[in-house]
């Protein structure tokens, strides 16, 4: 009890000074180039399999990832920052990722027979759905 | 360049750009490194002397001198370790590192020494062949058979035959010859050696009874063999062997591979771990008819380099490096590691053998062109 009492004296020190800002926004920067990165490095394994996770585990960089991105909203939370505003529009990044994503499952379902074709995607659009619901919180009234 | 949308404090905004600064220069150190290591990767090679037996140990046979399997790290300044690595690429430097057990005694220093060859072509050299092996060969009804011990044995095709004998060492004989002499259910194949293809696959006939395939085009070629010579088989040829494990770089090559020595012109064969030269002339004319041998040189293997491994920052282990550009242009696909002279008796652990890949655009290049193949055959136009 009196561990987390110190914690989060300090926290409150932090956040009032700015420095949980700075981290944050550091960490924001941070996880920004390694998805970046981890893209890049996803899309070379899926052209040349086994060229990258030769070399460097994706899974354990994919993880390292998720880790960053909790610890960036606990000291988001921590800071006091919150982003409520749902973008308006569709922006370039987004742009990209889509065109992104359905190259990569084009280069993925590459010689697949034609008839699981849509079944592959009906499935991976549902799995997607219910992931995006889980982390956006989403929940019918 | 991107900006995260957070408000910094007035006060903290100097140290904010000195950190983002920071933050990019490693970016940009980090991507450096990683593409370095993605285009001139190392390669490492281990034996764990704790799991002598694991699949992970790609540092093959360890053995005395005296050529005894050495399945602990033990050595005293008397003995000497010796192990082997095939490998694939154009290397600059190696680097060897012993982590030795918690109770090992710690040497000031032990010898490393590297040299370059096949590791068939490392065997003692035995008494030469001087004359043709044959034996009591006949053809009936356009069927090869070889008379051994009463039992006339098959061959399960005339390729088959024709790997092993010209055709004129058989005697034409008619079906009542098959009346005198038990015929054997089972077949003869290929010599020993024999390099064949059946569908995308190439095998090497390893023994009478085992064929094992070869990784990929690469590890055929970098093994010294050439697709000249590598025979099409059929489904019935191969049936009569079963399949070996996968002939992997590092495997030692078979018996009945031909290496010729470059300097002398000497054709060896391999035949129970030993090499022996062929001084028949109608022998070796027959067998280089078939398959070209092997180069390699007998003077450029005895070329060495070495370092001295020492203690250095972590506990328990010794390490050096050397330059290895004298064995680059070596025949040959294996690496052989030798451990000598430590000055007390030392138990190692790990042994590890660090490639480093020479930085250079030919390098590059073959890379690329590699990457470029690879990219074709992921989506069905390679060769």
């Amino acid at each position: 009890m009196e561990i987390k009492i110190f914690f989060a004296r300090y926290l409150d020190r932090f956040a009032r000074e700015g420095y949980l800002a700075l981290a944050y926004a550091l960490l924001l920067e941070i996880l920004a180039i390694g998805f970046v990165v981890f893209a890049g490095l996803f899309t070379l394994e899926t052209l040349l399999p086994t060229y990258i996770t030769a070399r460097l585990s994706l899974a354990k960089l994919f993880f390292l990832l998720l880790l960053s991105v909790f610890l960036l909203i606990a000291i988001g939370k921590s800071a006091g920052i919150r982003f409520t505003e749902k973008p308006k529009k569709i922006g370039f990044l987004l742009w990209g990722a889509c065109v992104w994503g359905v190259g990569l499952s084009a280069l993925s379902l590459y010689k697949f027979p034609l008839w699981s074709i849509p079944l592959l995607l009906i499935l991976f659009a549902a799995i997607s759905h219910l992931f995006w619901k889980l982390f956006s919180g989403e929940e019918k009234d | 360049m991107f900006r995260p949308p957070v408000a910094i404090p007035e006060n903290l905004e100097l140290p904010y750009i000195f950190l983002r600064g920071l933050l990019w220069c490693a970016v940009l150190v980090l991507g450096v490194l990683f593409s370095l290591a993605l285009l001139f990767p190392d390669f490492q090679y281990n034996f764990f002397f704790a799991t002598p037996k694991s699949t992970k140990n790609n540092l093959m046979n360890p053995r005395l001198m005296d050529s005894t399997p050495r399945l602990n790290g033990k050595i005293d300044s008397t003995q000497t370790l010796t192990v082997d690595a095939g490998v694939m690429g154009d290397f600059s430097l190696a680097r060897v590192t012993a982590v030795l057990e918690k109770k090992s005694e710690l040497p000031t220093q032990v010898t490393a020494t590297l040299r370059r060859s096949y590791r068939a072509f490392l065997y003692p050299t035995e008494k030469p062949i001087d004359v043709f092996p044959r034996e009591d060969l006949f053809i009936v009804d356009g069927t090869y058979y070889a008379l051994r011990d009463g039992i006339l044995h098959p061959f399960v095709s005339e390729k088959a035959y024709a790997s092993r004998y010209p055709e004129s060492f058989a005697t034409r004989e008619n079906q009542d010859f098959l009346k005198r002499y038990l015929v054997s259910e089972d077949f003869l194949g290929f010599r020993v050696g024999t390099l064949l293809s059946f569908a995308d696959g190439v095998f090497i006939v390893t023994s009478d009874t085992e064929i094992r395939p070869v990784g990929s085009a690469d590890i055929f070629l970098t093994l010294g063999y050439r697709f000249e010579d590598v025979l099409s088989a059929s489904e019935e040829d191969l049936g009569i062997y079963k399949r070996g494990r996968i002939f992997i770089l590092g495997a030692v090559h078979p018996d009945g591979t031909l290496f010729q020595d470059t300097d002398t012109k000497i054709i060896y064969t391999i035949e129970n771990e030993t090499k022996r030269s062929i001084t028949d002339e109608s022998y070796k004319n027959f067998l280089m008819e078939k398959q070209a041998p092997i180069l390699a040189s007998e003077s450029r293997a005895e070329v060495t380099t070495s370092c001295i491994l020492r203690p250095g920052v972590f506990p328990r282990t010794l390490s050096c490096k050397t330059p290895i550009e004298n064995l680059r242009e070596n025949p040959g696909s294996d690496y052989e590691l030798t451990l000598s002279n430590p000055d007390t008796e030392i138990n190692i652990n790990t042994l590890t053998l660090s490639l480093e890949t020479k930085k250079s655009t030919q390098n590059v290049m073959t890379l690329l062109s590699q990457l470029k193949q690879r990219l074709f055959n992921r989506f069905g136009y390679g060769n």
